[in-house]
């Protein structure tokens, strides 16, 4: 229960980077009250999730409340096609780590330098070298099982547990990659391969987005270990809904109000926004905090994934045994010619179900019991995860028209992209199809841009800069004009890369937490 | 002043919507005529949404598959109760279908007749404009398109992650039945 006291850190939305931010602080003896607009959902409830899932997909997730999270979406005039925020974000106590597969890369160094080697997008104000031991830190606080390749970034220690190995059906890939000259690696994962951090190994539920056993990890953990130090007070379904900043820069209060309707007044020495890359910055323009340069809400990025597949009878894959895919390539990941396109990534997938096509092709009946006899585990996939730029058109925005259920504007979101992304997006769909051709793969078939995936991966919109007419915060993630206000998570990131960034997110909150401590350990600081 | 030809366009148009909101008010109260109290309705209902289900991805269910899908109705059922009703006018079309197909009601249809209300049930368009407009008008109208393009839509989900289609590939194992996660390095089982 959030209390009149001033407490040492508030911190709005408990995901990932709010979770880790509340553990770090309260183990090193901070006081700390996490607001969160979403429910706790229990973990023992993990199981009837999951049939929840099964039995009822996709749009009656249990975490969305219509009035709290309604949002306007103007991307379809700008890119052709809309899109769904609400099926690519999680509110609830763990953020969206409470539904994610646990896919978990670093970027890589060029990533950090996008302009300099790349001639496209910005450099980040810090470099990989830097990060790079809270990077190996993150990889020990969330669990990540991997085996280094040579195609990954360096690294200072190693992963805390052995990576998933190849599948029966990866094993294809490797003759027709050395062959072509590429690497294939197997993916990193946030899910234990053995029992760590006292959560199980993985048990194959092959439902990773809702895994029962916990061997996936979720931001969960590291509230669990804030709330065990009895310094954290957790206020779920608690919307923050105004920064007030005084005069001299200095945040005096955060302003919230819980479902039921009271309204909660946070008092702390610093605040962090973790509210997630749309919400953290809606919070900011409705504070008018911030925004001096009008830069609070530009640079929205996220990834685009194409797809491919292709029917291959002469080979038997086993779709479905788990519920990821393990093989991976950074082969293609940045263009010969610098500055022709964005980062591509390669990942390889088995997993078309043919009951799928029922609709698309007018089958149903004997029909579709022969057809998935014919199909099934004769098809292979491939995604390529593609790098947008940033775009200082492609923002969110408070909306004029619509309010939520507190008569707040809605975000509108606007995707938009540039000629860059749309050949990067092109030549990604080039190599997905000559890899099918090369495996001799027929029927090869490319789903067009906005039928199959997004990333679910919001970035930018508080743009990490050491200008502050260039970006939102300053090299510390402080929001430039304030002495006590500052963003965690991905709405930081100037680049997007082409590579999941929870692990980045992670790196960055730890970065953070340690220059907190800092600014808390100081009498005359904050 | 209304003339009298737009005054008698006007009436003709009235009776024929009127006509028409009653035909569809008793074709309607045909298929739901037999409901069922409040507690017992859902089961009838469920036994034909399974069998339904079987029919329409053509496997022959056996009793495993039939508990697995009633079990996983009877969750749909109890998470979101407004489903009950759904499941009741599919039920209720299905029989409705089954007569005209030849059979007493859609239970006991042959294979054949099963496989003609499939079809017929899977080749419902997408309403025009104006059936769109006339199902705010008509509630019958409104539930039947909310069958074809909501209700089966949710079931085909339900039947794609119950064990059914897995155990026909095969599989002793699927989403949510926990197990070695080394399996996926081997072979794993041919197609029946």
């Amino acid at each position: 229960m959030i209390s009149d006291k001033i407490y040492d850190l508030c911190i709005v939305g408990a995901g990932l980077a709010g979770g880790l931010l509340a553990a770090q602080a309260t183990r090193k003896g901070h006081s700390v009250a996490l607001l969160e607009a979403g429910s706790r959902f229990p973990f023992g409830n993990r199981v009837g999730q999951l049939l929840h899932h099964q039995t009822l997909a996709g749009p009656r997730w249990p975490w969305l409340n219509e009035a709290r999270d309604h949002y306007v979406d103007s991307s379809a005039a700008s890119i052709g096609v809309g899109y769904a925020l609400n099926s690519n974000r999680v509110k609830g106590v763990g953020g969206s780590t409470l539904h994610w597969d646990g896919r978990i890369n670093r970027l890589m160094p060029v990533d950090f330098a996008a302009a300099t080697t790349n001639g496209l997008g910005v450099d980040w104000p810090i470099t990989y070298a830097e990060l790079e031991p809270w990077y190996s830190q993150a990889d020990w606080e969330l669990g990540v099982s991997g085996t280094w390749h040579r195609a990954m970034p360096p690294r200072s220690r190693d992963f805390p547990m052995e990576g998933f190995p190849m599948s029966v059906d990866d094993r294809l890939w490797e003759p027709i990659a050395e062959r072509l000259g590429i690497e294939v690696f197997a993916t990193p994962w946030a899910i234990n391969s053995r029992p760590f951090g006292g959560y199980s190994q993985c048990l194959a539920f092959a439902a990773c987005q809702i895994c029962p056993s916990g061997a996936r990890y979720s931001a969960e953990r590291h509230i669990a270990i804030a709330e065990g130090t009895g310094r954290c007070e957790l206020a779920p379904e608690t919307v923050a809904r105004r920064i007030d900043l005084g005069p001299s820069g200095k945040v005096k209060a955060v302003h919230a109000t819980r479902l039921t309707g009271e309204q909660v007044e946070v008092r702390a020495r610093v605040y962090v926004i973790a509210a997630h890359a749309v919400e953290s910055a809606r919070l900011l323009l409705l504070s008018r905090v911030g925004n001096h340069s009008d830069q609070v809400g530009r640079n929205l990025m996220e990834h685009v994934y194409v797809d491919a597949g292709g029917f291959l009878p002469s080979r038997r894959f086993y779709p479905g045994r788990v519920g990821y895919e393990v093989t991976e390539s950074l082969s293609y990941y940045r263009a010969e010619e610098k500055g022709r396109r964005g980062g591509i990534k390669l990942e390889f997938t088995f997993d078309e179900d043919p009951l799928h096509e029922s609709e698309s092709r007018h089958l149903w009946g004997s029909r579709l019991a022969q057809y998935d006899r014919e199909r099934f585990g004769h098809w292979i996939g491939l995604e390529a995860e593609t790098e947008v730029q940033p775009n200082p058109d492609s923002r969110v925005t408070l909306d004029g028209t619509q309010k939520d259920l507190f008569g707040d504007a809605v975000p509108n979101i606007r995707f938009a992209f540039s000629p860059v992304d749309a050949r990067t997006q092109k030549e990604a769909g080039e190599i997905l199809a000559n890899l099918l051709h090369e495996v001799g793969a027929t029927e090869v078939s490319q789903e067009p841009l906005g039928a199959t995936s997004w990333g679910a991966h919001h970035m930018g919109t508080c743009r990490m800069s050491v200008d502050p007419d260039k970006g939102v915060v300053d090299r510390d993630c402080r929001v430039h004009g304030t002495s006590n206000l500052y963003v965690a998570g991905s709405s930081v990131f100037p680049t997007s890369g082409a590579l999941q960034p929870s692990l980045t997110i992670a790196a960055l909150s730890l970065r953070l937490a340690e220059h907190l401590q800092q600014v808390l350990s100081s009498p005359q600081a904050a | 002043m209304l003339s009298r030809r737009r005054f008698l366009a006007g009436a003709a148009t009235l009776v024929v919507l009127v006509g028409a909101a009653s035909w569809l008010r008793r074709s309607w109260r045909q298929p739901t005529a037999r409901r069922l109290s409040s507690t017992e309705r859902v089961t009838p209902a469920l036994a034909r949404v399974v069998v339904f289900l079987g029919a329409l991805f053509g496997r022959e269910l056996s009793e495993a598959d039939q508990r697995d899908l009633s079990d996983r109705l009877a969750f749909a059922v109890a998470a979101e109760p407004r489903l009950a009703e759904d499941y009741e006018v599919l039920a209720a079309h299905l029989d409705r279908f089954g007569r005209k197909a030849g059979a007493t009601e859609f239970l006991t249809a042959s294979d054949a007749q099963r496989e003609t209300v499939i079809d017929h049930v899977m080749r419902i368009g997408p309403p025009s404009l104006v059936e769109r407009a006339w199902s705010h008008l008509v509630r019958s109208r409104k539930l039947y398109y909310q069958m074809r393009f909501e209700t089966i839509p949710q079931l085909q989900w339900l039947y794609r992650h119950s064990g059914v289609p897995w155990r026909a590939r095969g599989y002793t194992r699927w989403q949510g039945i926990p197990g070695d996660w080394r399996e996926y390095t081997r072979a794993g089982p041919p197609y029946p």
